[in-house]
C-alpha cells in the first residue's frame, strides 16, 4: 500500500535495477586497488566506453492497488463500507473507501562512476497518485483526490565487495532527503474545504531514510541475481509519524536469448511495517476516529510475495531499455487495507 | 506555513547534496595516461601484484630490506604509471615500500619488466626477477611472462627461474598462472 509513499521503495527498486555500468578503469591508483582475482576478469579490449563515468536513467513506473484484504482474507467494497442502519459500526469499516489507488513515479537518476569500486548516484523522483472513494457523506458519493510533485531525493553510493570471474558482491547505502511534501491537501468529506490527505497521498515522508542493500550475482552459464534490502526510517517528521521500514529479499534470473535482449524472470519477497505515530489532523472526533481505513497507521505494511518477468534490450552500447511487470503472488496485509494488483516499470539508461 | 516547511526541508537536502557534490571534483582525477593502451595499465597492475605475492629476502646483498624495487627501461611509457601506482602502497606482513626506478646497470632492481623491444643483458639479471610483457620474447630469462587468452591477460610462470633465483612465490599466485613446461 506504501509502496510510493515517500517514493523510497521505488527509489530503492530503480537503484537495484540500474543497469550496470560499463566502466573501465583508467587511472594508477584504480588499477592499484585491484586484486590478481579481479584483473583477471578484465578484458584487454579498448571500449569506446573506457572513459565514461557518467550515466542517467529515466524510470517510470506504475502501481495499482484495487480490492480490500484484511489479513489473507479477501473483503468487498460493501464489507468495508459502513451504512449506517444496515450494520454496526466497528474498527474495520468506514463511511469512506477508497476503491482504487494509482500511483505513479517518474524518476530521473545520474550516475558517477568514482572509483572502480565505487559509484554514487542521486535519484529525483516526480511522483503522481489518484485515488478513487466511494462514501455515505452527501455530496461525496463518488470522488477523486489527486496529488503530484517532486518526491523525496535519495543520494546512494554503491560499493563493491567482492567480484571473481563468476560472482560479485555489492553493498548499497542511500539516504533519502525528505524534500518530498507531507502536507498534500484535497477536498475529502470531512469537512468543508481542504483538508490534509492521508499518509497514501502524501509525496515524501517527512523523515531521514536509509535504503540499504546487499546485492549478489552469479554470472557465467547462468545469471542469477539476489539482493537483500531494507529501507530504514528514523525520526519522526513535523507531522508526528514514520511510515514503516522496508525489508526485501528479490531474486532474478536473466537469461540472453539474442545478442542484445535479456529476459528475466523473478520473485520478491518483502515485510512493511505498520506507520509509527499518527497525523491527528486526519482523524474526526467521535467513537471511531478513522473516517477511511487509510487514516489509521495501524492499517498499513504486511508481507507480500510479487512474481516479476521482464527484458532488457541492449540497444547499443551506450543505451539500454529495461521493462518489468510484476503481480502479487501472495499479500497478508495489517487491513483492511486495498490489496495491490500490479505494478510496472520502464526504464531507459545512458552512459555518456 | 506548508511553504516554510518545504522550504526549511528543500534548504537542508540541497545543503547535504551541494556537500557530497562538492567532493566529486576532488576525487575525479584527469587521467593522464591516456596515450597508454589498456593492455599496457593490465600489465602494470599484474606487475605490481606480482611484489605482493613473492616472498622476498629480508635481507639482500647490500643491506636490511624496507623497500621492493621494480625496474623499467627508462623509455617504457609505464614507468611513471606504474610510479604512480605504486605511490603509497605497501605489501605483506613487514609493510614494505615499493618504488619504480628507470633499469640501469647500477640500480638495485628485485624485479624488472621488459616491453617486446627491450633486449637486456641476461648476465645483468642473474638476480633479478624478470618480467616479460610477452610470451615470445625474453624466454630465457623471465619468471613471468604475459600472454593473452580469450580477451584476458594471462601469465605464465618458470619455476626453474624462480628457483634460481632462490625466490619463493605463494600458492596463490601459483594456482593462477600457468606453468611453464
Amino acid at each position: 500500500m506504501v509502496i510510493f509513499a515517500g517514493a523510497r521503495h521505488a527509489l530503492l527498486v530503480c537503484f537495484s535495477l540500474l543497469p550496470a555500468l560499463v566502466f573501465a578503469q583508467t587511472t594508477p591508483a584504480e588499477f592499484a586497488e585491484m586484486s590478481l582475482q579481479e584483473l583477471l576478469t578484465l578484458s584487454t579490449e579498448e571500449t569506446p566506453q573506457t572513459h565514461k563515468r557518467w550515466s542517467w536513467s529515466l524510470r517510470y513506473q506504475q502501481a495499482q492497488f484495487e480490492g480490500y484484504l484484511d489479513g489473507s482474507e479477501t473483503l468487498s467494497l460493501d464489507e468495508v463500507l459502513f451504512v449506517p442502519g444496515g450494520e454496526v459500526r466497528s474498527a474495520k469499516n468506514f463511511p469512506v473507501v477508497p476503491t482504487v489507488i494509482k500511483q505513479r513515479a517518474t524518476i530521473f537518476g545520474i550516475n558517477y562512476q568514482w572509483r572502480e569500486r565505487w559509484r554514487v548516484s542521486l535519484a529525483l523522483p516526480y511522483v503522481q497518485q489518484e485515488t478513487a472513494h466511494i462514501s455515505i457523506v452527501p455530496g461525496y458519493q463518488q470522488f477523486l483526490l489527486k496529488t503530484h510533485g517532486i518526491g523525496d531525493i535519495t543520494l546512494a553510493t554503491r560499493f563493491r565487495l567482492y567480484a571473481d570471474p563468476d560472482e560479485s558482491l555489492h553493498a548499497n547505502l542511500g539516504l533519502s532527503l525528505p524534500v518530498g511534501s507531507i502536507d498534500e491537501q484535497g477536498d475529502t468529506p470531512r469537512a468543508p474545504g481542504e483538508q490534509q490527505l492521508p499518509y497514501t497521498m502524501q509525496l515524501g515522508s517527512g523523515t531521514w531514510d536509509f535504503p540499504i542493500a546487499l546485492s549478489y550475482r552469479l554470472t557465467g552459464a547462468h545469471d542469477v541475481r539476489v539482493d537483500v534490502a531494507a529501507n530504514i526510517r528514523t525520526g519522526q517528521n513535523d507531522r508526528h509519524y514514520r511510515l514503516g521500514n522496508r525489508y526485501s529479499v528479490k531474486a532474478k534470473y536473466q537469461r540472453p536469448i539474442s545478442d542484445s535482449v535479456n529476459v528475466a524472470l523473478g520473485v520478491e519477497l518483502s515485510h512493511t511495517d505498520r506507520i509509527h505515530g499518527a497525523d491527528e489532523s486526519l482523524l474526526v472526533a467521535t467513537a471511531f476516529p478513522y473516517p477511511a481505513g487509510i487514516t489509521n497507521p495501524d492499517m498499513y505494511g504486511g508481507r507480500k510475495a510479487l512474481a516479476s518477468v521482464g527484458f532488457a534490450w541492449q540497444y547499443s552500447a551506450d543505451m539500454n531499455l529495461s521493462v518489468e511487470f510484476a503481480k502479487p503472488l501472495y499479500q497478508h496485509l495489517n487491513g483492511p487495507q486495498p490489496q495491490e494488483r500490479w505494478r510496472g516499470a520502464v526504464m531507459l539508461s545512458r552512459t555518456l | 506555513m506548508l511553504t516554510s516547511r518545504f522550504c526549511t526541508h528543500l534548504r537542508r537536502s540541497i545543503l547535504v547534496m551541494a556537500a557530497g557534490l562538492l567532493t566529486l571534483p576532488a576525487v575525479a582525477q584527469q587521467d593522464q595516461y591516456d596515450a597508454l593502451s589498456r593492455l599496457d595499465k593490465l600489465k602494470a597492475a599484474y606487475v605490481f601484484n606480482f611484489t605482493k605475492f613473492i616472498d622476498w629476502p629480508e635481507f639482500d646483498r647490500r643491506s636490511s630490506r624496507k623497500i621492493v624495487v621494480i625496474c623499467l627501461n627508462k623509455h617504457n611509457p609505464l614507468l611513471l604509471f606504474l610510479r604512480e601506482m605504486v605511490q603509497g602502497q605497501t605489501i605483506g606482513k613487514q609493510q614494505w615500500a615499493v618504488e619504480v626506478l628507470p633499469y640501469d646497470v647500477g640500480t638495485r632492481c628485485d624485479l624488472a619488466y621488459f616491453g617486446e623491444q627491450a633486449r637486456p643483458d641476461p648476465e645483468l639479471l642473474k638476480e633479478i626477477l624478470v618480467v616479460s610483457s610477452d610470451i615470445r620474447f625474453h624466454q630465457n630469462i623471465a619468471t613471468f611472462s604475459f600472454y593473452e587468452e580469450g580477451k584476458r591477460l594471462r601469465f605464465e610462470v618458470d619455476l626453474q627461474q624462480l628457483q634460481q633465483l632462490e625466490l619463493e612465490a605463494s600458492s596463490e599466485l601459483l594456482k593462477l598462472a600457468r606453468i611453464k613446461r
